[in-house]
């Protein structure tokens, strides 16, 4: 479907309803953020941004967030650019399981991650207990520290830094690092002069989406850092609302610009050099492999890659694992002590749990389904704008899924906490306002796959429909939904996939009888119950496996990059 | 004496070959056109002799050192070539003098020199005023130059060209022809260059390999495939003409005018085919008849295609048109017998 612009072709309706929907949705809680931070401002140093300035707290935890994200940002980095240059530019074997593997840490929700590398160091970790390896009661537990927040969010967000630098080094031209060997270059002299200056550009946006993502990452530092005092924006923001609650609203409006701008500078960075790096290797054609490794080199590799999996991955775990079925924490586990207690409580004897899995369940299938149907006729539409506009609706969308989600979560308690106009009902407080909240996060994740897909389809295919005398919704329903309909349901899934264990905009929004699954392991580690938060852990990670799994199944169906595990 | 000697050259994907058995002697200096359809082997072959490859089977050598066989394989940066890719490979970060000036910082050759150098092979391809441009700036045939210069500029011993022209509109090849000869004759390097384009093998080219699945069909100057191919797969593959199935005759040898019609007339049972290039063939009054299929104006001449009465098409030359449907009489004054294909 190649951008055409056929005057009088789009049903006026659908388009205005349609815009109308991502106006709402993307752009009026962002806006409404903004007159709130920028508010009485008349009123001199008593204005809520000067009183945010002149906190202490507020400097202490922007110089917090600044340290763990450029700390996290290098471990990213060397994880990530180890795995996209292994596996893009050698033969390595088993590709498909590593990049599984190593993409999982992304789709698992940074609680878990938290509370599995928790289970696995610490005096009172089982695993090292089984073991007997713990150290002696009372030591440290060594993540609490800006260090340990750091290492998590390095290696839950290596995976976008391989995304983003593979990406560079598939299109790298194999041609441009053989004439270099031809010419007289070692493979040491490749890497300095060929293979590090073209994918310079890949590394600076891989940098920056890093950065981003560790910025607006809330699970980790609060499971690693509340518990040690040590607060980063988003998590200062938390603290500031459990403590005292709407009266501070405008103060943490400000934190919330304060971040969110932070933010955007770093995605309007990664943009611009993602865009460049394209721009770079315009007209070649990339094959990858550039290495080809004798045997006992490839094996060495190999097992270096796999060990380093099993060392961030597979561990925390097991470490995991093997805490939800002890009887509690600090019990080694044993053919005795082996129980599983914690799942029949999950099940049975909870009811908040329960709940918390029926809301998941409902707002993430109810959000997937909603942006699923949102999606087809939004990426159609898109496909026949001007490419101004189109670009211009397109960030639109993706403001409030590049925004941390404390920014988000912020910005719809300040839309909704007053009943709205007109309708006179109020959303604050109820599941309805988590619902707003998650499709305004995800509708980006549900329409790029359908973008991708459509994208792909020959105009000519929809023309021909129309000299047979389809209308427009006949021909988006008979010829493009078919056509796209694997992407359709793979955004859906995604969207699932990532809404059910939402935590950071949940984190904020939910309240009694309205929690989420994401939620709930937060609170229950919070309040000391680790062993059951471990269960429902584990329950997460099996369901976050299958879905990965399912969406691998149908990766032959969908357009390149839909599926970034997948290569 | 022969310089680079390709002995017995075999590579195996997963089982599949894709070079077959290949023993060439190429001598020091000379133009070699390695000559097939797509899918040939032709580009694997080049990447063996480059180094980026190994050798399955086989033994490459050059001046009596070995490059490459089972056991050894001498990496490309060591092995004194220089390359010519078909998508030219310029780095884009460097600019033009950079990427010519690149072999020669991998010799560590002192600055002074080595602008020398730069300036006299950007000379030999007249791009000197577009030493500091990107190679994004440039036109195809101005990128194709660059990749010329920076193989000219460390004087390799052998220079390998990939499909070089692959890329280029039809007037521009015949300037870069032009321009690649001239490298030759100025270098005197061995060049090794692959085309499926047998008029450009035939133009450039003083030996041509012509390869067919992996395998050597023949090995000869332009000259000899042109008028004595090997196999009846050659003969179809290079120049024009019919090909007559005649009794009597010995393969690999030159078949005269009666020879031809005695063995049209002994053309049941055992036959040979036989190559009969339009040049050799004249109308006239008398002689072997044929029916008119087609006649084309090709500007010298019309080309006619006609049918034997046993059914074989030839093509003549002739100076009028003939309408489809008539008869006429040829004389075929050469003909060449062809091995029959396995
Ligand atoms: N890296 C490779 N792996 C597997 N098969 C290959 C590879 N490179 C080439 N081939 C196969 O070898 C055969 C010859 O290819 P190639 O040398 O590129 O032919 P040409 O250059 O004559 O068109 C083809 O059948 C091709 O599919
Ligand atoms: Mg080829």
């Amino acid at each position: 479907m190649i951008a055409r612009a056929i005057p009088g072709d789009q049903p006026r309706w659908l388009v205005a309803v349609i815009l109308a929907l991502i106006v709402l949705l993307s752009l009026t809680p962002s806006l409404r953020l903004l007159l709130e931070a920028l508010s009485q401002l008349d009123q001199g140093s008593a204005s809520p941004l000067m009183r945010v300035l002149r906190d202490g707290a507020t400097w202490q935890a922007l110089s917090n967030s600044l340290y763990t994200s450029t700390l996290a940002t290098i471990i990213s980095l060397m994880l990530g650019a180890l795995f996209a240059c292994s596996l893009s530019l050698t033969n390595v074997s088993g590709r498909q399981w590593l990049v599984f593997c190593f993409m999982l840490p992304m789709m698992i929700p940074p609680q878990v991650t938290a509370l599995s590398w928790l289970q696995l160091f610490g005096p009172s970790s089982p695993l090292l207990n089984s073991l007997g390896l713990a150290p002696a009661l009372g030591s440290p537990q060594p993540l609490y520290s800006a260090e340990g927040i750091a290492l998590l969010m390095g290696v839950q967000h290596a995976p976008l830094v391989f995304l983003t630098l593979r990406a560079s080094l598939i299109n790298l031209p194999a041609e441009m690092i053989e004439a270099a060997r031809i010419n007289g270059a070692g493979q040491g002299r490749v890497w300095l002069d060929v293979i590090f200056p073209l994918s310079r550009s890949g590394l600076v946006a891989a940098a920056a989406i890093a950065f981003v993502s560790a910025l607006g990452n809330f699970g980790i530092p609060a499971m690693l850092g509340i518990p040690a005092s040590y607060y980063v924006l988003p998590t200062l923001i938390y603290q500031h609302m459990a403590g005292f609650g709407q009266g501070v609203l405008s103060e943490v409006a400000v934190l919330s610009m304060m971040i969110g701008a932070l933010a955007l500078a770093g995605v309007l960075i990664q943009q611009r050099f993602v865009r460049r790096a394209q721009y770079e290797l315009v007209g070649h054609s990339g094959r990858a492999q550039a290495f080809v490794l004798d045997r006992a080199h490839r094996l060495g590799l190999q097992v270096f890659l796999w060990l380093l999996l099993a060392l961030i991955l597979v561990a925390p775990l097991v470490a995991l694992v093997v805490s939800s079925v002890v009887p509690a924490l600090g019990v080694g586990l044993t053919a005795d002590t082996f129980t599983l207690n914690a799942y029949v409580e999950m099940l049975t004897r909870q009811g908040v749990t329960g709940r918390a899995m029926s809301n998941s369940l409902v707002l993430a299938g109810g959000s997937a389904l909603f942006l699923m149907l949102l999606s087809l006729p939004l990426a159609w539409l898109l496909l026949r704008m001007h490419p101004r506009l189109r670009t211009a609706i397109t960030s639109m969308i993706e403001i409030p899924y590049a925004l941390p989600g404390v920014v988000l979560a912020i910005a719809c308690i300040l839309l909704f906490v007053q009943p709205l106009p007109l309708l006179d009902i109020s959303l604050y407080g109820t599941l309805a306002i988590l619902f707003v909240a998650y499709l305004a996060r995800f509708m980006s994740i549900a329409l790029k796959p359908v973008q991708a897909s459509a994208g792909q389809l020959d105009g000519s295919l929809e023309e021909a429909a129309q000299l047979a005398g389809a209308g427009p919704l006949r021909r988006l329903l008979q010829i493009v939904l078919p056509l796209v309909a694997p992407a359709v349901c793979a955004g859906g899934l995604l969207v699932f996939l990532t809404a059910v264990n939402e935590l950071t905009v949940s984190a904020l929004l939910w309240s009694a009888g309205n929690e989420t699954l994401g939620v709930l392991v937060f609170n229950l580690d919070e309040g000391g119950d680790s062993v059951l938060a471990a269960a429902i852990s584990v329950v997460i990670v099996v369901m976050v496996v299958g879905l990965m799994s399912l969406l691998s199944l149908m990766g032959r169906w969908l357009p390149e990059g839909v599926i970034p595990w997948r290569t | 004496m022969a310089n680079l000697i390709l002995d017995n050259l075999s590579k195996t994907f997963a089982g599949q070959p894709a070079v077959d058995r290949i023993s060439l002697h190429i001598e020091q200096g000379e133009f070699v056109a390695l000559l097939g359809p797509s899918g040939c082997g032709k580009t694997t072959l080049l990447r063996m002799l480059a180094g980026f490859e190994s050798v399955s089977e086989g033994s490459i050598r050059l001046q009596g050192g070995i490059l490459a066989d089972r056991d050894v394989h001498l990496p490309p940066e060591q092995r004194r070539m220089g390359m010519v890719f078909q998508s030219y490979a310029l780095w884009p970060h460097m600019t033009v003098q950079q990427n010519v000036g690149y072999p020669l910082k991998m010799k560590k050759m002192p600055e002074s020199e080595r602008q020398a150098r730069i300036r006299e092979a950007l000379e030999a391809v007249q791009l000197t005023h577009l030493a500091d441009r990107a190679p994004k700036d440039l036109s195809g045939g101005q990128r194709q130059r660059v990749a010329l210069a920076r193989c000219l500029v460390t004087e390799p011993d052998v220079v390998l060209l990939d499909e070089p022209l692959a890329n280029l509109d039809r007037h521009l090849r015949a300037s870069m022809e032009e321009t690649f000869r001239a490298f030759h004759r100025r270098t005197g390097a061995t060049m090794i260059y692959v085309t499926h384009d047998q008029s450009e093998a035939m133009s450039l080219a003083s030996k041509i390999a012509v390869m067919n699945s992996g395998r050597l069909e023949q090995w000869g100057t332009p000259q000899d495939l042109y008028a004595c191919p090997r196999t009846e797969w050659v003969a179809r593959f290079i120049g024009q003409g019919g090909i007559l199935p005649l009794g009597g005759v010995t393969p690999g040898t030159e078949v005269g005018s009666e020879a031809v019609i005695k063995g049209m007339e002994t053309s049941f049972g055992r036959t040979t085919p036989v190559l009969v290039r339009p040049e050799d063939i004249r109308m006239t009054e008398q002689g072997i008849g044929v029916e008119v299929l087609s006649s084309i104006y090709r500007g010298a001449h019309y080309e006619l295609k006609v049918k034997l009465s046993a059914g074989a098409e030839l093509m003549v030359f002739h100076h009028r048109p003939l309408v489809p449907g008539d008869r006429a009489h040829i004389l075929i004054e050469r003909g060449w017998a062809l091995e029959p294909d396995a």
